[in-house]
């Protein structure tokens, strides 16, 4: 291969200019894109987006309207003289007493969980369905 | 500046507009079929070689890095794509009744007129079709694609003094096939 500089010297590179061969299908590249799609299409769909605040969300909601239905059943237009909020309203002496001092606690996580829902429509955490 | 346009367009594909390949597509099938042609020696099969190509490289365009260019790129898939093509239809090589690379060169008697570009060119395409696969497509991207020999082992993922012998073997092959007729046209004997 000694000679192998000496004939790439040689070399004119115009012999190959335009060298490229001539595709038979005058809509290759539609073709080609149509089996493009053909791969597009066969994606999952777009993955869900995944978000704990959902679960959060939940959670503290329900802990929420539980709470307020159990102290405050007047200002949400609970009859308090049913039979059934008088058995809530009883219930609800035993879960201040059970609560105690993790009142605020509760509270703070309704609170935190009402944030991150803000939060999360802001800024549209991943979620999964 | 071609380059940074078409990173463009790949960052378009990657966030949903898969219609812009079609760019990619139009830019580069010229040489993506020509490349599927000399090894697969067969204009029906190149084209679907060169086809599965671009499908491949749209599956796969989430992982281009960008670390060489995108044609270097392509030319890899389509490389490994005809070749395995190649393998699976036993294509053992040139055939010399494959209407493709029916011979014209048996209609230069080298009477001593000289060629037009237009007949050079047919005479050099068809010599290459008589190369084995590989050899003809390690030609094409060192002398027409001035891809260095680095660049080419990258590529088709053989070693450098293997790509040397092909280039070797290619140019004495070449040299045989046209130097019967072409006495009178000293550029295409440089092989």
């Amino acid at each position: 291969m000694n000679n192998t500089e000496t004939n790439d010297n040689r070399l004119t590179h115009n012999l190959f200019e335009h060298f490229e061969e001539e595709i038979p299908s005058s809509d290759f590249t539609k073709k080609t894109m149509s089996m493009v799609l053909t791969e597009w299409s066969k994606q999952p769909a777009a993955t869900s987006r995944f978000s704990i605040t959902d679960y959060i969300w939940h959670i503290t909601t329900g802990i929420a309207i539980i709470l307020a239905i159990v102290f405050y059943p007047s200002q949400l237009g609970l009859d308090s003289d049913s039979h059934l909020m008088q058995t809530v309203t009883a219930m609800a002496g035993q879960i201040d007493a059970l609560l105690g001092n993790i009142q605020p606690v509760i509270w703070s996580i309704v609170a935190a969980g009402i944030l991150l829902r803000l939060l999360d429509n802001i800024l549209r955490l991943p979620r999964k369905i | 500046m071609r380059n940074h346009h078409e990173q463009n367009i790949i960052k378009d594909v990657l966030k949903g507009d898969v219609s812009a390949f079609s760019q990619i597509v139009e830019n580069h099938k010229q040489m993506v079929f020509t490349l599927a042609f000399n090894i697969l020696k067969n204009r029906e099969d190149a084209e679907e070689a060169a086809q599965d190509t671009f499908v491949k490289a749209y599956k796969s365009l989430a992982q281009f890095k960008g670390d060489s260019s995108l044609s270097t790129w392509l030319y890899r898939i389509v490389y490994h794509t005809s070749i395995s093509m190649m393998r699976q239809r036993k294509n053992t090589g040139a055939d010399i009744d494959n209407p493709a690379i029916a011979s014209v060169i048996g209609e230069y008697p080298g009477n001593g007129e000289r060629l037009d570009n237009l007949d050079r060119k047919k005479i050099l395409k068809e010599a290459l079709l008589k190369l084995d696969e590989d050899d003809a497509f390690v030609v094409l991207l060192y002398y027409y694609k001035e891809h260095s020999i680095e660049e080419i082992s990258t590529i088709t993922s053989l070693g450098i003094s293997n790509i040397k012998v092909k280039l070797h073997r290619a140019r004495k092959k070449l040299h045989e096939i046209l130097s019967k007729v072409m006495e009178q046209e000293p550029d295409l004997l440089i092989f």
